[in-house]
């Protein structure tokens, strides 16, 4: 797949986009695998950032430790290690999609958090599905990175997901006004004809008495 | 009285025993990161930056009722459908939002929070019950490094 492509199949110019590598909070923290859930967590504080990445003996990322994975060691946070509480699937971006395409998938997955990883070599590319066979992400791209630079962002987050239908549920409302309009103007005149049957309507005045004929 | 043990030998002993009597008020953030109904979109996104939170908490002007929540995705589909222009009360999702007592026990808190899903809870609390702080991952994550 080639995101940065995929995304303007007409070939035209489009408005000013930045890829992920541009915004995205840049470089990784690491823990160990057998690092404590409090350990993770003032690695957190002391760093601070919201996701840590675990690796294993030969440092290669193994998972994700975000703070609502903290939450399945409270009960023995000394005990508990990463490598239990981990995320092993997190969503990956590659550096060169572009922030609109990065944040309308975030939309869709109802995630806040994205991995920022190289894509796979693509003469193999069959072979590299896992994420980890990616190397060391670059970084993490968050909807809070999006946010702090809304000013600059926002013509092409909001262009990506007015093309793709996303703004589409607003605009069912007028159509059905119209068509509610509609059934009612054929019901008014159904009663219309429906009453009148078999009484003409004569607006001449004179012409309606029913001995003399007509005019 | 130090014992002949150091710490290095029994690292984790003394804590793994969690502790009975701790409220969610000594986790929490005693200050409600919130907006009125009125709150232009941009201004809500700056002060969520400026709060370093994830959910701003829409309340009605002038009183502590809350009306309903704006997380960080909801803003974010408002800024890709072209809602900046509008106010909090057009962005914001209406579920109610979450609340806990303030002398709620923590560890079942906790374990609220991870089972529901819940991002952030409102505490409530004093004498007449009102909005005094907010417990987030967050939060809950630096109290964990700081215990």
């Amino acid at each position: 797949m080639s995101p940065a492509q995929a995304v303007t199949p007409s070939g035209a110019p489009t408005a000013p986009d930045r890829p992920a590598r541009e915004v995205m909070r840049n470089g990784v923290v690491l823990v160990d695998a057998d690092a404590s859930v409090r350990a993770v967590a003032r690695t957190m504080r002391d760093h601070g950032v919201p996701a840590v990445f675990v690796v294993d003996l030969s440092a290669e990322a193994i998972g994700v430790v975000e703070e609502r994975d903290l939450l399945k060691g409270w009960d023995d946070p000394d005990r508990t290690t990463a490598a239990q509480v981990m995320n092993l699937d997190p969503v990956i971006v590659d550096p060169d999609e572009p922030v609109g395409n990065a944040t309308r998938r975030m939309l869709e997955l109802g995630v806040t958090r994205m991995l920022v990883a190289l894509p796979p070599p693509s003469e193999e590319s069959g072979r590299w599905l896992d994420w980890r066979e990616r190397g060391l992400p670059l970084g993490t791209l968050s909807v809070d990175d999006v946010l702090a630079r809304l000013e600059e962002l926002e013509p092409a987050v909001r262009r990506r997901a007015v093309r793709s239908g996303q703004a589409t549920g607003r605009r069912v409302a007028p159509a059905v006004a119209v068509a509610s309009i509609l059934v009612a103007i054929a019901l008014i005149v159904l009663a219309a004809v429906l009453f009148f049957h078999g009484h003409p309507v004569n607006l001449s005045p004179g012409c309606s008495h029913p001995t003399q004929g007509g005019c | 009285m130090p014992t002949p043990f150091g710490s290095t030998t029994l690292p984790s002993y003394t804590f793994a025993v969690p502790d009975p009597a701790l409220p969610v008020a000594a986790a929490m953030r005693a200050r409600v990161p919130s907006c009125t109904l009125r709150t232009p979109v941009m201004e809500v996104a700056r002060r969520m930056r400026e709060e370093g939170v994830r959910t701003m908490i829409v309340a009605s002007a002038g009183s502590d009722l809350i009306a309903g929540s704006i997380s960080e995705l909801d803003l974010l589909r408002a800024v890709a459908e072209g809602r900046t222009e509008g106010m909090a009360s057009d962005v914001m999702s209406l579920e109610a939002v979450p609340t806990v007592h303030a002398g709620m026990d923590l560890n079942a808190t906790v374990k609220r929070m991870r089972e529901e899903e819940i991002g952030l809870l409102v505490v409530v609390g004093g004498q007449p019950e009102r909005p005094m702080g907010v417990l987030s991952l967050a939060d809950v994550a630096s109290f964990l490094a700081r215990r």
